[in-house]
This record gives structure tokens, C-alpha cells and sequence, in this order.
């Protein structure tokens, strides 16, 4: 493991832990209410009188429950696990936006892709893993820290593959002060516009 | 043990778990309503009353905790059961010593649903005997208390009855009554339940202000009305517009303010001093004087039409002798709040206090009744207040004697010798020695008259069916010594 590579493997173990932090109760919120809905279908579904009207809403709300808890485990889960080479940059950005759009939905703040497609065309980069996760999970952190609402797109014929992530509030997104340099040694080029970010990766 | 029908209130922003906690709740049979922030759960537990609340530790606006100070400073009667995740645990042990009546940790699996399921009803159970507790403290408080008022005579009685009659009409009010009888309190009370009582409340003393101050002071006045009248300034009527004016003394205003006083309360329109403007005020008068009335009318002293505006409802308040009953109440009370105000730890008076307390005829009333418990408070020594520390210097030295006993046609012999061992005993400033070489009799005797008389009994097992004099001298017997006595356990 090189200087470089160990630096940004240390970089994104943190960027994971607060990733983690934030889900956190969104992940056990969903499971709470899983539990309590399965105690209602339960406990009704033992009475001799009960309906399939007294028991539909509260099954309907225990999956979808159980779908967010999947949902997140997963993109956590995924991050969790070393990157694999050649890296997708749609696939690796909607595990960071599915991890924090939740956490943002829960102090009324929203993060959402704006163009599926355009990002799941994106492809691959040469770029490691591991600084690929670091630039978007960091670059989508602060935005989200600093504006009530974050678009993610990427820009159709961009130069190489491109992200942009962009506060359509105007509010002033601030990253650290060593994030650039960092993603630059990786070849990741971050612009910072006021309220909006580039990342593009190497191809 | 199940309370079917009781209201429970789920504090939570989480609506994944709120909804099935909610028809967890129902189908036990409870009442369950949802709040998603602790503030608007504060709203819904100020409007109506919930046996529990079940509260986040964290929600917006108001947290857990936040939400059960706000509940014990507004004395919001609930049980709070807090609901937190592993995280918060420490929160919710400090939520307990802040009075929450339990908690439960996330994730709420089937386990600890029947652990809620179970806690709810005992929660519910301690609130309602709670409940029932609030409920008689303050029935027990209304027998006793008026507003500020404080007397379960029957004469006070009747005095409560007529304020609650009068006070939600607009009709002026005439209180007549001894000084110290607190009629500025009738007043008060006579305001505070009328709808004026978010309006203002203006006293004035008509005896203690010169004439042209006292109509300065009600009418007010237009900028240079008169020398050194550099502003204009609004009266009593003004700025008591909305709510009630209290006048004490008014016999003792000059008839020409009570003219312009009787045009008031017929127009209900006033003029400033030196003013051309009417002004229309929305005004209630409640009068009292501590004259007597028909002399006052007779000599002039107060217009006759003026009296029958101000006397739509007349209220007499009765002097403290005619209400013997309560005096043992006020003083007791009047001596809990001076200890306590003088940071003294006083638990009592003593025999020979309570004695003199029950026999003397307070001419001053309850004011006089507590500056002298005020003063025996501050002078007292030791836990008790003894007869020195409460009998004014004056009638110390000199004993105030009274003229006579009244003794009702049909009383015992017993009762008379007792009244008489009482007030003689009374006058003495409380010198069973003294008053044994008066009467004639041995000094044995009369304290044992004076202890039967405390224990309500006299002396052969019989109650006591008559007042003592000094305490009644007007003869409104029925009141019996065992109700004047002092309680058991002040003994």
C-alpha cells in the first residue's frame, strides 16, 4: 500500500463512520417501525374477528419499512466493502446519496438525483475506489450541511465523466481545505462554484 | 386493571412507529391521539387531559425532556413515559429523576410492547388517584378559601354566595364593613370573577387623599387644567376603563365630588379637570365604607341618590368576632405564611395563646388578627408562639376589660360561668391568677374551665353548645366552643 493509498483508505474510513452516524437512526427508525407494525398485524391477526381491512395498512407499512431497512443496510453495506476496479461512478454516488438523503429527509432537508440517467451513464474511472468515495462522499456532506436542498446531476458532454452537485438556494457550499489537493493526487478534479461543486473523474 | 376509554398522547415525529403504536394502543382500548413534536404535544396536554403521555427523548421543537420540565412548571397533571434509544439512555434515567413515570428503550420488538402494554394501565392508575388528590385538595381548599379571602363561617358563606351572584353582572357594589374586615379583598374577588378580570383593578382610598387630589386622581386632567399642570394626565376612570374602580371610604368624599361621581355612573361619561371633552368609559364601581350608613345618609355626609347608585348589591362583611369560627383558621394560616416568610420554624402557638387568640374580640379584625401574628412570629423565641409574644403590649400592662358578658337566655350555668372565666381571663392579658382573685374563685378552677373549654367539652362530658362572649359579644351564638377550639394536635 502506497503513502498515497493508505492516507485516502484512513480518509474514507472516517467518511464511512459518519456516513454510518447519520443513517444511523433512520436505519433503526425503520426497524422500530417494522417491529411495531408486525406487533399490530400480530396481535390482530390473532383475534377471531379480525379483518384483512385491520391488517392490510399496517403489513403495507411494515414492508415498505422492511424495503428502507434493505435499502440503506445495503448501500451501507456496499460501502463497506473495498470498491471494485475499474470503479462505477453512478453506482458508488447512489450509495452515498441513499445514505444521506435519508438522514437528510429526517431534518427536512432533501437530497435527490436529478438525472438517473445521465449519472448511470457516466461509466467507469480509473480512479481508486476508495478516493472516488472520499470526493463525492465529502463534496455531498458539506452541500448537504450547508443548504436545505442539493441537486445531483451530471452535465451531458462533459469533457470526462463529470458530477455536479449544485444548491439551487444559492447557499455557499464550503469544502475542506485539503479535499482538492487530496482527489488531485487521485486525479479527481473538484471546482468549487459558491453553491455548486464539479467532480470529474479520469477516465 | 385495564382503564378502557383513558387518554393517552404519543409525543413522536416518527410516523413509522407513531401509527402502530397508535392501534397497538386502541386496541387496548385506549383514547390515543399524536402529536409530532413535543411542542405542539405541550399544545394538546395544556388543552385537555391525558393520563400518559408517551414522549421521544428526541423530537423537533421540543424535546423529551424540554417537554417534561414544561409539564412540571406548568403543573400539566400526566405521567410521562419516555420512549429513547440505546444511545439516550442516560437522558432518559435523568427524565426519571425529573419525574417521568418510566421509560422504554428502542426498538420497540414485541418484548418491550408488552412491557408498555403493561405500564400504561399503572401509570394510568397513579394519575387518576392523583387526580382524585387534586380534586379534593382543592374542594378541601374552597371550604376554607374565597379567592383571597379565607373563612368557612356561615356569615362568610353567605358573603361568597352574593359575590358569585353579583360579580358577572355590571352592577355597583357597596361593601360595608369594619376596618380590617378586608372588603378591599371583596373587591378584588368581586372583579376577579366578573369578565373585567382581564381588565384593570383601581383602588382608591377617598378618605386618605385631599379633595382635589381625590378628583384629580379619578377624573384626571387636561394640560394646564391648573398651576403646574404641564401635562395632561387620564383619572381612575380612564385607565380603569374595561375593568372595575374600588373606592374604600367613599362616605368620606366631599359632596361635590360625589356629585360629579353620581354623573359619572348615570352617563358613564367622564371630563378631565379643565377638559370640554366627554369621555365614555366602560366602568364598574365597586364602593365601600366602614361608616355607619344611615347616620352618613341622615347627616348628609353621603347624597342619598348617590348611595342608592352605588348600593345595587350590598354586601356586608362581617366583623371577626362575628365570625369566631374562623379566626383559629386565619391565624393558623397567617402564621405559616409569616414563619415562612421570616424563615422561622414555628409550628404552633401555644396553650395560653390559643386562648387568648380564641377569646379576645379583635376590634381591629383580621388585619389586627395578623399584624399580631406577624409581630408574635418575628418576636417569638422558641418553636412556639407563646401568650406574650402575641398579646399587644398595651393590653399586657393595662388588660383590656370588657364591659361586659353576654349571656343568652336559656345558656347553662356552666356555659355562663365559662364565658364569663373566658373574657375575665381575656382581660387579664391571660393571668389565670388574676382572674381567679377577680372571680373569686381558686386559680385551679379556672384553668380547668379553660382547658374544658379548649377540649370542647365542659368539664361533665357535655359539649360546649355556646360562644363565648368576647368572641361574639353581638350574640350570633350557634357557633359552638368545639369549633373555636384549637385542633388536637395543636395541643
Amino acid at each position: 500500500m502506497t503513502g498515497v493509498t493508505s492516507s485516502i483508505d484512513a480518509r474514507w474510513l472516517d467518511a464511512l463512520q459518519r456516513l454510518a452516524s447519520r443513517s444511523a437512526h433512520e436505519i433503526r427508525g425503520a426497524l422500530n417501525g417494522v417491529s411495531v407494525n408486525v406487533e399490530v398485524v400480530r396481535s390482530r391477526a390473532a383475534k377471531a374477528t379480525a379483518s384483512a381491512a385491520a391488517l392490510e395498512p399496517f403489513a403495507d407499512a411494515a414492508s415498505a419499512q422492511l424495503d428502507d431497512v434493505i435499502e440503506l443496510t445495503e448501500a451501507l453495506l456496499g460501502l463497506s466493502r473495498p470498491a471494485r476496479e475499474p470503479v462505477e461512478i453512478a453506482t458508488e454516488t447512489k450509495r452515498v446519496v441513499t445514505l444521506l438523503a435519508a438522514a437528510a429527509r429526517a431534518d427536512c432537508r432533501r437530497l435527490h438525483v436529478d438525472d438517473v440517467p445521465a449519472l448511470n451513464s457516466l461509466g467507469i474511472t480509473s480512479a481508486p475506489g476508495s478516493a472516488v468515495r472520499v470526493a463525492v462522499c465529502e463534496c455531498l456532506l458539506a452541500a448537504v450541511d450547508a443548504s436545505a436542498k442539493i441537486k445531483c446531476t451530471a452535465p451531458v458532454g462533459a469533457s470526462a465523466p463529470t458530477i455536479l452537485i449544485a444548491a439551487p438556494d444559492g447557499e455557499t457550499i464550503s469544502l475542506p481545505s485539503d479535499l482538492v489537493a487530496v482527489a488531485a493526487e487521485s486525479g479527481i478534479d473538484i471546482q468549487v462554484d459558491a453553491s455548486a461543486i464539479s467532480i470529474s473523474f479520469p477516465r | 386493571m385495564k382503564q378502557a376509554n383513558a387518554k393517552v398522547l404519543i409525543a413522536d415525529d416518527e410516523q413509522s412507529i407513531t401509527s402502530g403504536l397508535s392501534a397497538i394502543l386502541s386496541d387496548e382500548g385506549y383514547s390515543v391521539e399524536i402529536a409530532p413534536d413535543g411542542q405542539k404535544a405541550l399544545e394538546r396536554l395544556s388543552e385537555d387531559r391525558y393520563g400518559v403521555v408517551l414522549a421521544d427523548l428526541k423530537m423537533p421543537k421540543l424535546d423529551g425532556l424540554a417537554l417534561l420540565r414544561e409539564l412540571q412548571q406548568r403543573q400539566i397533571p400526566t405521567e410521562c413515559i419516555i420512549i429513547t434509544g440505546q444511545a439516550t439512555v442516560d437522558s432518559a434515567v435523568q427524565a426519571m429523576q425529573q419525574g417521568a413515570y418510566d421509560y422504554i428503550e428502542k426498538p420497540l420488538n414485541a418484548e418491550k410492547l408488552n412491557r408498555l402494554k403493561a405500564l400504561i394501565p399503572k401509570a394510568i392508575e397513579k394519575f387518576n388517584v392523583q387526580q382524585k388528590n387534586r380534586e379534593l385538595t382543592s374542594r378541601l381548599e374552597g371550604l376554607t378559601h374565597y379567592g383571597e379571602l379565607t373563612g368557612q363561617s356561615d356569615a362568610m358563606r353567605e358573603v361568597y354566595q352574593v359575590i358569585d351572584a353579583v360579580a358577572p353582572s355590571n352592577a355597583s357594589v357597596l361593601i360595608l364593613g369594619e376596618s380590617g374586615t378586608g372588603k378591599e379583598l371583596v373587591a378584588r374577588a368581586v372583579h376577579s370573577k366578573s369578565e373585567r378580570a382581564k381588565g384593570p383593578f383601581f383602588a382608591l382610598n377617598c378618605a386618605a387623599l385631599p379633595k382635589e387630589i381625590l378628583e384629580n386622581e379619578l377624573f384626571g386632567h387636561e394640560k394646564g387644567a391648573f398651576t403646574g399642570s404641564t401635562n395632561e394626565k387620564p383619572g381612575a376612570f380612564e385607565m380603569s376603563s374595561g375593568g372595575t374602580i374600588f373606592l374604600d371610604e367613599v362616605a368620606e368624599m366631599s359632596p361635590d365630588i360625589q356629585v360629579k361621581l353620581l354623573r359619572a355612573l348615570e352617563t358613564r361619561q367622564v371630563r378631565r379637570l379643565g377638559g370640554r371633552k366627554e369621555i365614555t368609559v366602560d366602568i364598574r364601581i365597586v364602593a365601600a365604607t366602614n361608616k355607619d350608613l344611615q347616620k352618613a345618609l341622615a347627616e348628609g355626609d353621603l347624597r342619598e341618590d348617590l348611595y342608592y347608585r352605588l348600593a345595587v348589591v350590598q354586601i356586608d362583611l362581617p366583623s371577626l368576632r362575628e365570625r369566631s369560627q374562623d379566626v383559629q383558621l386565619l391565624a393558623t394560616e397567617f402564621l405559616e405564611r409569616f414563619a415562612s416568610q421570616n424563615g422561622k420554624r414555628i409550628s404552633d402557638f401555644d396553650t395560653a395563646a390559643w386562648e387568648w387568640i380564641l377569646s379576645y374580640h379583635w376590634p381591629g379584625n383580621v388585619r389586627e388578627l395578623k399584624n399580631a401574628v406577624e409581630r408574635a412570629v418575628i418576636m417569638a423565641r422558641g418553636d412556639k408562639i407563646g401568650v406574650n409574644d402575641i398579646m399587644p403590649r398595651h393590653l399586657r400592662n393595662a388588660g383590656e376589660v370588657p364591659s361586659s358578658v353576654t349571656i343568652q337566655v336559656g345558656a347553662t350555668v356552666s356555659d355562663a360561668r365559662r364565658q364569663l372565666v373566658l373574657r375575665t381571663f381575656a382581660s387579664t392579658g391571660g393571668d389565670a391568677e388574676r382572674t381567679a382573685k377577680l372571680l373569686g374563685v381558686a386559680a385551679d378552677d379556672v384553668r380547668g374551665d379553660l382547658l374544658a373549654l379548649i377540649n370542647g367539652s365542659n368539664g361533665d362530658g357535655a359539649t360546649n353548645g355556646t360562644t363565648p362572649s368576647g368572641a361574639d359579644p353581638g350574640g350570633k351564638a350557634g357557633s359552638g366552643a368545639a369549633k373555636k377550639s384549637p385542633p388536637a394536635k395543636k395541643r
